[in-house]
């Protein structure tokens, strides 16, 4: 892969700060009741982190507060860890896995909302100028991404925007290299068809009635391929 | 074969490769072999294009609300804090340590449960607790003791028959 040495300048396993005790010596040490050997794990991976939960949440203090939460369920399950993997992705695979489920809960506790009486369904009001016309770029990139199916969503966030490798997101996802290759190159295939059509029916075409034709195109499809994988 | 259609097959398969190569992600022998479609195919050509395009759009653009590095504070304040708290639990530390206890001494009750209770007479608590049938208590069907026969039951034995008809 020709972007692997990318992905390595921000890799799982950088080894400052926190001294230049590897992270397998570090989790031994935690296991032996050692907190420093932890603040070092937390130092070392915190930075990392929280950049890539802020990818998948907008909300500064929530990321902290999920950062916060994946270490310490870290540290509540050290016992569990294989100390023949590495920890990095044990550790990302955590947070990920965090901050999924906090945004599957989050939407779960919406839908009541958007079916109760007091929501009206309104028509787009010609008099008002399209808000859509005053988001700038990334937040047009974030729409998108939005309304990407989380599970192609998750793997395109994690190479495009954090650059992880293909093996790195594998072993964080716990899913086989092959059906990564797979999910990340049908992310991007969605990302450009809804970008495409973004930008040539911005008044038309609203953005959700897109992202429900990218929804369910050829899902059913990505799911017997990825089973064949 | 048609050989529009077997374009249309190539294309199919080299789409998901496409979308790969755009992020630089694909091997030198794969490169070999979209190289060599892509020259006969403009379609596939067109859509190289769009890929290349929103994959810089998807790289260049910081989605509003990622942190920067200079965002961040370190959190081990309050992951240490919480960690403290963690381990001056001590109840649910013992609560812990008493499961397997508790769990045997609820599976050797439940045992215990499960063998004596078979055991007992059945009509302990019935109306016809006595060796030949005779009824001792008041009948089901009488909720202030005057002794109404009841409705579906049939008599055990002569005793009960004679101590019950009408003369």
């Amino acid at each position: 892969m020709i972007r692997m040495s990318e992905s390595e300048t921000r890799s799982l396993d950088a080894v400052p700060p926190g001294g230049s005790a590897s992270d397998a010596r570090l989790v031994e040490d935690v296991r032996r009741g050692d907190h420093r050997a932890f603040e070092a794990l937390v130092r070392r991976y915190e930075t990392r982190l929280m950049s890539v939960l802020s990818r998948f949440v907008q909300d500064r203090e929530l990321t902290r507060d999920l950062a916060q939460e994946t270490f310490l369920r870290v540290f509540e399950r050290i016992d569990q860890f294989d100390p023949s993997r590495r920890f990095g992705p044990w550790l990302f695979r955590i947070g990920v896995n965090l901050t999924l489920d906090h945004i599957r809960k989050r939407k779960r506790r919406v839908w009541p909302s958007l079916f109760s009486e007091s929501r009206v369904e309104k028509g787009p009001d010609p008099e008002v100028a399209d808000p859509r016309e005053a988001l700038d770029l990334e937040q047009e990139v974030r729409k998108v991404l939005e309304s990407i199916p989380e599970k192609y969503r998750t793997v395109l966030i994690l190479r495009d925007l954090e650059n992880f490798s293909s093996s790195e997101i594998a072993a964080i996802l716990h899913r086989k290299e092959a059906t990564i290759r797979w999910r990340l190159a049908e992310a991007r295939m969605r990302f450009q068809e809804l970008w495409k059509r973004r930008q040539a029916s911005s008044t038309t075409a609203p953005l959700g009635q897109d992202a429900d034709i990218a929804r369910s195109s050829s899902e059913t499809e990505d799911e017997s391929a990825e089973d064949l994988e | 074969m048609n050989p529009l259609k077997i374009l249309n097959n190539e294309c199919r398969k080299t789409r998901h490769l496409l979308a790969l190569s755009a992020g630089n992600d694909v091997d030198a022998r794969e490169v070999v072999g979209l190289e060599r479609h892509l020259a006969v195919c403009p379609q596939c050509r067109e859509l190289q294009q769009e890929l290349r395009h929103s994959q810089q759009i998807l790289e260049a653009v910081q989605p509003a609300g990622a942190m920067a590095d200079q965002d961040f504070t370190s959190v081990w304040s309050g992951v240490s804090r919480q960690i403290r708290r963690l381990e001056q639990q001590p109840t649910s530390h013992d609560w812990r340590n008493w499961m397997p206890t508790l769990t045997l001494a609820a599976a050797c009750l439940a045992l215990m449960v499960g063998v004596v209770m078979p055991m007992r007479p059945s009509g302990g608590s019935s109306i016809l607790n006595n060796n030949n049938g005779i009824m001792s208590g008041p009948l089901p069907t009488d909720p202030i003791g005057e002794g109404v026969r009841p409705q579906k039951q049939r008599p055990t034995s002569y005793s009960y028959y004679m101590s019950n008809r009408d003369f």
